[in-house]
């Protein structure tokens, strides 16, 4: 059976941006089922009338979820279940599964997009497609050597063993370090894309700017024929990455660099009003501010990044793997030692450094 | 006149043994194919060019814009590896359809016919440093240095004349010129990095996946080199290109010089390969050319361009007093009063 399923993995906050990317879905692409993994032990705030099918926690749990939901903080819990939700959707029975961002909007169909994933192990986009020399590109050129050459915003997988292997690998990584920390070679999932081309033999490069368009582009960016959609260097864009859209502050074009001015591309301007009434209708307001759930002790007590962190270094020399939402006691206390010795640490510098001079 | 393909090397003349084994190995299983060595550096009569198994191009006669601030710029080896795009475009554009570049510390054992077969139908052609996680104790450092190294290989590239091709070799260009140092940090290694944007740059850059083709220090444990009569086989697979990356044969056991810790005799029959390597260059003359100066290692007047020169000259940036050949000395022309390599130390 020949058939290809869309996934995406949200916390409840992002209902909205799912439910507006599952009915751009439904207009271009009616005969695709949408799937949405929600991050969140609740399981009945679906409703029927969704344009997605639910995926629950429980259906895709395994055995080191716990530790994984402790160690990491909401951004990176979500995205190093990508594999998870890719995994998930293959093992379902489909020959193909694409992930998707959920802050991704369809604007046309995208059948060439679709058989090119069905037709090939992996599919990537690159976040660049052109040479280009100026110094904004440059600029950016620079900032991906760090966070990686494919978005991770779009991963299409067929299901092949040398798929089941690579998602495999993707996901012990993200279980072990998905972290932040570019300067070192980590930047969530994404750095670790830039192996793909390597590891796997029939890993397709998608190099069509109109899909996965962000504002990566910015610098292509133009009027399309059709006055609603923009293009970016003559392709029209067809499937649009409001990546770092920021509710709370809708005039920027991404949070990631505050600098950058959406409102210079009048056709991006229409683009991302468009967008925020979409959002507005398909519930913002009521689903923006819920919580994560992975947030609290057992105890009630806020786990802050500390925690995380200290957590963090107690698995790395396999210390402790009981269920961390109970050792609030545990990690306040390394804490709290863990600043007491770095603040001893710091006297006795100032100490040293008083004597020589 | 345009002619299928060619294969070139870079080096000066200190490493010209080297390129001397790339050529003769090359040409000994390609003999229908010319090889070339750009020399970064000048001739000085040290060596007779009509007698060597490659046919000498010098860098300063390729075309290479302000050729002198890049020499003066980098180092000896950063300097080499920063000419290679404008090397292949040089090639690309003169006269051939696709050509091969080969780091110089190389050896080809086998026919490259099957790689250059596919040539025609590509744009780019490059080998990843791994080809699956490595199976070593720890996969994930290793794994990190080569995301920080770039994950293709920049000692093996194939290009053919495609208008994607000619346009990425300009960008690569304008990159190397720009920023052709090792700082991994910021996401920089020589050259080298650059390469990993190749597939999302060019219609139809192929990786090859092939464990005989770029073996070197990084892939070793996972290719099993296998020796039987004069055949050698990487991961059963004819080896066709082994790398010597970092080797210096004053310490034959020595894998390379990035892991110095590593020995030859642990490598099992890939030994061989190694013992083989060091004659090679021995009989080509390596205890005499390792001496010959680089020409690009002294102002005009013959005082030595330190190291901190260099740095202090690339982090001048394009500023006004930039000069059109750094290495002249006559008053108000050059730069050397301006740059001042005594300041910093204690």
């Amino acid at each position: 059976m020949n058939n290809l399923a869309i996934g995406t993995v949200i916390a409840p906050d992002f209902l909205a941006f799912a439910r507006v990317l599952g009915r751009s879905i439904r207009t271009y692409h009616p005969d695709i089922p949408f799937f949405v993994l929600i991050a969140d032990p609740q399981g009945e705030s679906a409703a029927a009338d969704e344009p997605f099918f639910r995926i629950s926690m429980e259906d895709i749990r395994g055995p080191d979820l716990t530790s994984v939901l402790f160690k990491y903080d909401m951004k990176q819990v979500l995205t190093a279940l990508k594999p998870v939700l890719l995994q998930h959707l293959l093992d379902k029975g489909f020959s193909s599964a694409l992930h998707l961002d959920a802050d991704m909007l369809l604007l046309d169909r995208i059948d060439d997009c679709i058989s090119v994933v069905q037709s090939h192990s992996l599919t990537l986009t690159p976040h660049v497609q052109t040479p280009a020399g100026d110094p904004a590109r440059i600029a950016l050129e620079h900032q991906l050597l760090l966070t990686g050459m494919y978005n991770g915003g779009f991963i299409g997988a067929s299901r092949h063993p040398q798929t089941s292997t690579f998602l495999t690998w993707w996901s012990d990584r993200l279980r072990d370090y998905c972290f932040d920390d570019i300067h070192a070679g980590f930047h969530f999932d994404q750095r670790w894309l830039d192996l793909a081309p390597s590891y796997i033999e029939d890993c397709t490069i998608l190099r069509d700017p109109g899909i996965n368009t962000g504002y990566w582009h910015l610098s292509g960016i133009e009027s399309g024929d059709d006055p609603d959609r923009p293009a970016v260097n003559g392709s029209p864009c067809r499937l649009f990455h409001f990546s770092g859209f920021d509710p709370e502050n809708p005039d920027q074009l991404t949070r990631y660099y505050p600098e950058m001015d959406a409102l210079g591309a009048t056709v991006l301007r229409k683009l991302y009003s468009t967008y925020r009434m979409q959002l507005n209708e398909a519930g913002l307001a009521e689903t923006w501010n819920s919580p994560w759930a992975w947030d609290r002790f057992s105890n009630g007590k806020r786990i802050t990044p500390e925690h995380r962190y200290s957590y963090q270094k107690l698995i790395q020399h396999h210390l402790d793997r009981s269920n961390p939402f109970n050792q609030w006691g545990l990690l306040t206390l390394l804490n709290s030692l863990r600043s007491s010795r770095r603040a001893l640490r710091q006297r006795l510098q100032k100490h040293r450094g008083a004597r020589h001079t | 006149m345009s002619r299928p393909f060619a294969a070139v090397t870079i080096a000066s003349k200190a490493y010209l043994s080297l390129a001397r084994v790339t050529a003769r190995s090359f040409r000994r299983h390609n003999p229908d194919i010319p090889f070339y060595l750009v020399l970064t550096d000048r001739c000085d009569d040290r060596f007779d060019p009509d007698r060597e198994p490659f046919t000498l191009l010098c860098a300063d006669e390729i075309g290479i814009p302000d050729i002198e601030k890049l020499a003066f710029k980098y180092d000896q080896q950063a300097f080499s590896y920063a000419v290679t795009p404008f090397v292949l475009r040089y090639l690309l554009t003169r006269e051939y359809s696709g050509v091969l570049f080969l780091k110089q510390e190389t050896l080809v054992l086998d026919s490259l016919a099957p790689l250059f077969d596919r040539l025609p139908d590509h744009s780019l052609m490059l080998t990843p440093h791994l080809l699956q996680p490595p199976r070593s104790a720890d996969p994930v450092r290793c794994e990190l240095d080569v995301l920080r190294a770039g994950v293709f290989n920049g000692g093996v590239v194939f290009a053919s004349r495609t208008a994607d091709t000619l346009r990425f070799l300009s960008w690569w260009a304008d990159h190397t010129f720009r920023t052709c140092r090792v700082l991994v940090e910021d996401g920089f290694h020589y050259e080298q990095r650059w390469l990993d944007f190749a597939p999302g740059l060019v219609d139809r850059c192929a990786i090859i996946r092939n464990p005989g083709v770029n073996v070197g220090h990084w892939n070793l444990t996972e290719r099993d080199i296998r020796m039987s009569g004069s055949r050698i086989t990487a991961a059963g697979e004819p080896c066709r290109i082994f790398r010597f990356s970092g080797y210096d044969p004053d310490y034959p056991n020595r894998v390379t010089k990035y892991t110095p810790e590593r020995t030859v005799d642990s490598c099992g029959e890939a030994a061989a390969v190694f013992s083989m390597y060091h004659q090679m260059l021995i009989d080509e003359g390596f205890m005499d050319t390792r001496h010959w100066p680089y020409a690009y290692g002294r102002f005009e007047d013959g005082t030595p361009v330190s190291a901190q020169h260099r740095k202090q000259y690339g982090e001048s940036g394009e500023q006004p007093y930039r000069p059109a050949n750094p290495f002249m000395t006559e008053p108000g022309t050059g730069c050397r009063n301006r740059l001042n390599p005594v300041k910093g130390v204690r």
